[in-house]
């Protein structure tokens, strides 16, 4: 009986380090769909598809100060990349 | 002890029978260490099977307190199997070491050392192989659950959680129509502010639970696969033990009734051969026809995944030349 007991407390010690054990790097999130957005440093708008890359379509902040050109993906009408 | 006439005389016979009884006790000692492991790991084994529903239970939706607890077990058999390991190299290779240097290789005595190294390390890997089928077995038997339910809760709270997923500028709702993998841009139709859209937890693991639901259902080509090759296998031992019991005369004439029994029994092999891999590749081939039923927008990704992995199987498919 006593050895019994002895068995079970190796299983149930193996069970409470495994549920109480803390993970490297924290508890994984379990996150919802949701949005964000790259908002402009001077008006706090959202970046807007066409253009939306070099300049805020609000406010006309510059974020890059460069001239796009048409390349593989990204094209100079519409810089968004999707 | 000489090297070439020992064993002749009346002290060599006695020295013979110290040296095996020696060996029986040593081997006993195996036996009984083994034994005892066999009872650790059925203590270990039950434990788990009968915890782990409870680990599972509390868990987050990860399973990072189960994984834990399966690396303990897989862990604890490791540490069996070391401990097996470490006996074999310092209580039973050290004594043939110790005696295989002293007696000559013709003698009786060298032949009973190496029976006896011999059935010591076959039992040390039989043990270890049937520790391993019996690890892999509990944990298929904690782990197995019907994933229809599972897809199916999950592309729900996905469809549900996009409905409330609006515009970040404007708040409109962005009427979220696909079932995104990762971080994307999508353009508000109204704003045309480029919203940098997060799937969730939930719509990242979709994809990855798709293909263990395909897997599910494409399972019974699986386990007909499985079957045809040993059949083929037993067929092939079949005709072995049959070979075996020809005479030289049915042997060379390629003749006889034992000899059409072997052919009988090549035809159902080859067969058996022949359906095995057409089984893999429906097995396969209806895995991503199940995901491209599953997730459709991935068509052209699930061809590319089949085709890749049909190129590596196929390149370790081998026939049995059976030179008949």
């Amino acid at each position: 009986m006593q050895e019994e007991n002895k068995k079970l407390s190796f299983i149930e010690r193996m069970k409470q380090r495994a549920v109480s054990q803390q993970t490297y790097g924290g508890q994984a999130e379990n996150t919802e769909a949701n949005t964000g957005e790259a908002a402009c440093l001077n008006c706090g708008a959202g970046r807007a598809k066409q253009d939306g890359l070099t300049h805020c379509a609000y406010c006309g902040h510059a974020f890059i100060t460069t001239t796009l050109t048409d390349g593989s993906y990204i094209k100079k009408s519409d810089n968004s990349n999707s | 002890m000489g090297l070439f006439n020992w064993g002749q005389s009346q002290e060599d016979k006695q020295q013979l029978a110290t040296f095996k009884s020696e060996l029986d006790a040593l081997e006993n000692r195996l036996d009984t260490f083994l034994a005892k492991l066999d009872e650790r790991v059925d203590v270990l084994l039950s434990g788990f099977i009968e915890e782990a529903p409870s680990v599972m239970a509390e868990d987050d939706r990860f399973g990072q307190a189960y994984y834990r607890f399966s690396s303990a077990m897989n862990g604890q058999a490791g540490n069996m199997r070391e401990k097996l390991r470490e006996v074999l190299e310092k209580q039973i290779e050290p004594v043939y070491y110790r005696y295989s240097d002293t007696f000559s290789v013709e003698s009786e005595a060298y032949s009973i050392l190496r029976e006896w190294r011999h059935r010591c390390a076959r039992k040390a890997d039989e043990w270890e192989e049937q520790l391993r089928h019996r690890v892999d077995e509990a944990t298929e038997q904690v782990e197995r659950k019907d994933y229809e339910p599972v897809f199916e809760q999950m592309m729900n709270t996905y469809w549900q959680q996009c409905q409330s997923v609006n515009c970040r500028q404007c708040g409109a709702n962005l009427n979220i129509k696909q079932v995104y993998y990762y971080s994307a841009y999508v353009t508000c139709a109204y704003c045309q502010t480029q919203n940098i859209f997060e799937p969730g937890a939930m719509g990242r693991d979709i994809e990855h639970t798709a293909r263990k639901l395909a897997e599910q259902r494409s399972k019974h080509f699986m386990d007909a696969h499985l079957e045809r090759k040993n059949e083929e296998r037993s067929l092939y031992e079949q005709m072995h033990e049959l070979q075996l019991t020809l005479s030289t005369q049915e042997f060379m004439t390629k003749s006889g009734p034992v000899y059409e029994q072997i052919r009988l029994l090549e035809s159902k092999r080859i067969q058996a051969e022949n359906e095995a891999p057409e089984l893999l590749d429906k097995y396969y081939r209806n895995i991503f026809d199940e995901l491209t039923k599953l997730l459709p927008d991935l068509e052209e990704h699930h061809e590319k995944f089949f085709k890749s992995l049909q190129a590596n199987y196929q390149r370790y498919e081998s026939k049995r030349s059976t030179n008949l």
